[in-house]
């Protein structure tokens, strides 16, 4: 990939992509799997319709999955994009770190994988929040009452 | 399995009945569960329906609500009666009022199914969720989300606990 796409911004953005895909797709259909079948014959007896019954019932249901699967999906993203900011970069963090390896420079070094660190742990955060904000009705996620 | 038919207020009889079975028959595998059942329910009549577990009272329920195929025989009943399961069945991700007004289309979702809430003496928990309720006040939830589509029919799986209610 990265002979076809070349070492740019493209090859970042596929090197991530791709990442990211297959935890949240197989996340996804994990979840879609696990919905209460019970669940999906009130919604028929109810009267909703295709797309309601996604909105209401398939989708809420399989969120807890796929908010794993972002999550997940977060860590492997960082990973995919640390990768690529330091095999090729004119600039950036990943730039700024083997440049600094080339002149021994060790404070910058570190003072890069703090920052990537502090980037990770708030990604994670963001991830989190979600988790408790969408998820408030659920016992185990929303810290129930 | 016995079927007891309460005789039917003085007025209903005249009408066409409500539901209409005949012949019907169900089988899970070899087993026989339903062999040509015959039942006819006239409008406005309360129809209970009796017998120990696994003589096919859920079975014949579902036939009538439309979740089993028919296999043999013919049922005439309204399109889309409303449906009490015998677990509640609330959605863990809405509101009391969101469960109750599913599948209504309607501009006062909210409005009627604050009505039919407090039908069922819950109307001041429209914005709790499920998880809050105990398990008689989530049937009568479920109660209300069925009330709130005006059937023309009624299907209920029941216990004790939400007859206790009437």
């Amino acid at each position: 990939m990265i002979v076809w796409l070349g070492v740019g911004e493209a090859e970042k953005i596929f090197l991530v992509a791709l990442g990211v895909t297959f935890p949240i797709y197989i996340n996804t259909t994990l979840g879609i799997r696990q919905v209460d079948p019970k669940l999906i014959e009130l919604g028929r007896v109810q009267g909703l319709g295709q797309l309601e019954l996604i909105r209401r019932i398939v989708l809420p249901g399989a969120l807890p999955s796929i908010l794993t699967g972002v999550r997940y999906a977060l860590a492997t993203a960082w990973l995919a994009l640390v990768i690529a900011e330091t095999i090729g970069a004119q600039s950036g963090l990943g730039f700024l770190a083997m440049d600094a390896r080339e002149f021994l420079r060790t404070d910058v070094i570190v003072l890069t994988i703090v920052i990537y660190a502090l980037i990770g742990v708030a990604a994670d955060a963001i991830a989190r929040l979600l988790e408790r904000r969408l998820l408030a009705w659920h016992p185990n996620y929303g810290g129930g009452r | 399995m016995t079927v007891h038919v309460t005789p039917p207020s003085s007025s209903a009889a005249v009408a066409s009945p409500a539901v209409v079975v005949s012949n019907l028959r169900r089988a899970y595998g070899n087993r026989v569960v339903i062999d040509r059942l015959n039942l006819r329910i006239e409008r406005g009549e309360f129809v209970a329906l009796l017998g120990e577990s696994g003589c096919g009272k859920t079975t014949l329920l579902r036939a009538l609500a439309g979740l089993d195929p028919v296999q043999g025989g013919r049922i005439a009943a309204p399109r889309r009666p409303a449906v009490v399961f015998q677990e509640h069945r609330l959605l863990p991700w809405d509101s009391l009022w969101r469960n109750v007004s599913l599948g209504l289309q309607v501009p006062d979702a909210r409005e009627r199914a604050a009505d039919a809430l407090a039908e069922v003496g819950l109307g001041d928990r429209l914005d709790d969720w499920p998880r809050n309720l105990s398990g008689g006040q989530a049937q009568r939830v479920a109660l209300a989300r069925a009330l709130v589509q005006q059937p023309r029919a009624f299907c209920c799986w029941t216990n004790r606990s939400l007859l206790s209610m009437r």
